[in-house]
């Protein structure tokens, strides 16, 4: 890294000049593999499961995963996906994602009543619709607490 | 049905890589500034099966650009009892890679109550980097001791493996192997494989810029394991004065020296002084 007070400066501007740029760039590419990869991962063995076993058997799997999936806790709130990561069996193993930045001690955490509040609409004035709190798609925990924040 | 709603359920609120700053990262990047480099092991390691076990040997520099980051690191790596695993390539990527495959391994053999194979650990290692496709920059040589005896896998980063008798990897890899291509045989003892690997790893460590410092060993067999940590140095330190250093201040001249205040300090004019307490 250079130190030099002039380099100094000139990356400043280069950090308010780039600021703008920020929002449309490509993202990293490994951002992009975890954002996939676990469908894909599901996928792929489902469809092995499927061409040793027959169709039966993935469909009953899907059946399951998707009951024990739904189960789910007061918005805000991470279900620990027991049940899912049974029949995965993926209870008994670790990840990347079981010790990086957990988001039990993140620092900017989801208020449990005040996205239930949302939830109900009880901090809207009287007369305003209700509108269920829609979770993120993209999976990622910043835009879940944006949209869990914002609905 | 699809199994989009499954893998939400999964990837809801979980931990993992933060990515929050690399787009500011790459946009820096790209308007010319000088981005730090992760620490690399320039490295020689090599690893060979003999008559009862594995030889696991290697360098201990590594290295982050031209300079020398560490001169007595560790590259053999813990993964279980009977299996162990030296790593090249980005320093961190080897060191945590090995370490979580290292509890998933625990994990498995917990659940299993049977001594880890070496194709589990195989298995898990490459399917880790294959689904990084070589952004995690582990190279490895994975050796040791199961039910199937001494075995011997070389790993690239990105995922793919080979079963070999004798192998080397790293920046001084073609070092080591023309020592081995010249002088293994099969069914060597323990000493014969030791000496080889030993005369291997100096060969990286004298011929590649890469590589230097002292060799470390790990030899495996069915009994067990022993780690020879600085098994050999053939790179003391040459000259140390007795004592050390002592500095008084002053003892570098200042030049000179100047103040610039960051901008003309604003005159107040008039009114009342602000009240502060007693």
């Amino acid at each position: 890294m250079q130190t030099s007070a002039t380099s100094a400066a000139h990356s400043a501007a280069q950090m308010r000049a780039s600021v703008s740029a920020l929002k449309d760039g490509p993202g990293h590419p490994v951002e992009a593999i975890e954002r996939s990869w676990r469908q894909r991962e599901l996928d792929s063995k489902l469809n092995m499961l499927g061409s040793v076993y027959g169709a039966h058997v993935p469909m009953r799997k899907r059946m399951d995963m998707r009951i024990v999936s739904a189960v789910q806790r007061l918005p805000g709130l991470p279900s620990s996906n027991l049940g899912l990561e049974i029949l995965l069996n993926k209870h008994e193993d670790l990840e990347f994602d079981d010790f990086l930045a957990d988001p039990a001690f993140a620092a900017d955490q989801i208020d449990v009543h005040m996205a239930m509040e949302k939830r109900l609409g009880l901090d809207r004035p009287l007369g305003k619709p209700i509108r269920a709190v829609q979770l993120s798609t993209d999976g990622s925990l910043r835009a879940h607490r944006a949209a869990v924040l914002d609905a | 049905m699809s199994t989009a709603s499954i893998a939400q359920a999964l990837n809801e609120q979980r931990g993992g890589f933060d990515f929050e700053l690399a787009k500011r990262n790459a946009a820096l990047e790209g308007a010319g500034m000088k981005v730090p480099r992760a620490t690399k092991t320039g490295t020689t390691i090599v690893g060979m099966v003999y008559k009862d076990g594995v030889v696991l040997g290697a360098d201990t520099r590594s290295t982050q650009g031209p300079t020398v980051a560490d001169k007595n690191c560790q590259k053999i790596h813990y993964i279980a009892d009977n299996i162990w695993c030296c790593g090249a390539g980005t320093a961190a990527d080897t060191e945590f890679t090995t370490a979580l495959i290292s509890s998933k391994v625990e994990l498995h053999r917990m659940a299993t109550g049977k001594q880890p194979r070496l194709v589990t650990a195989l298995t898990m290692l490459k399917r880790l980097l294959f689904r990084y496709q070589g952004h995690v920059g582990a190279a490895l040589i994975l050796g040791g001791v199961d039910c199937n005896g001494p075995a011997l896998y070389q790993v690239y980063p990105h995922g793919s493996t080979d079963y070999l008798p004798y192998v080397t990897m790293g920046s001084g890899s073609v070092n080591a192997m023309a020592i081995f291509e010249s002088e293994y045989k099969d069914g060597l003892t323990q000493e014969e494989a030791m000496k080889l690997v030993h005369k291997a790893v100096l060969s990286g460590i004298f011929n590649d810029l890469g590589s230097g410092s002292n060799v470390d060993l790990c030899v495996i067999t069915r009994e067990g394991h022993t780690l020879h940590r600085g098994y050999d140095q053939p790179n003391p330190r040459r000259f140390r004065y007795p004592g050390g250093f002592t500095y008084t201040n002053g003892t570098t001249p200042t030049l000179s020296s100047s103040f610039t205040p960051s901008r003309t300090p604003a005159a107040v004019v008039g009114g009342a002084g602000m009240e502060v307490d007693a």
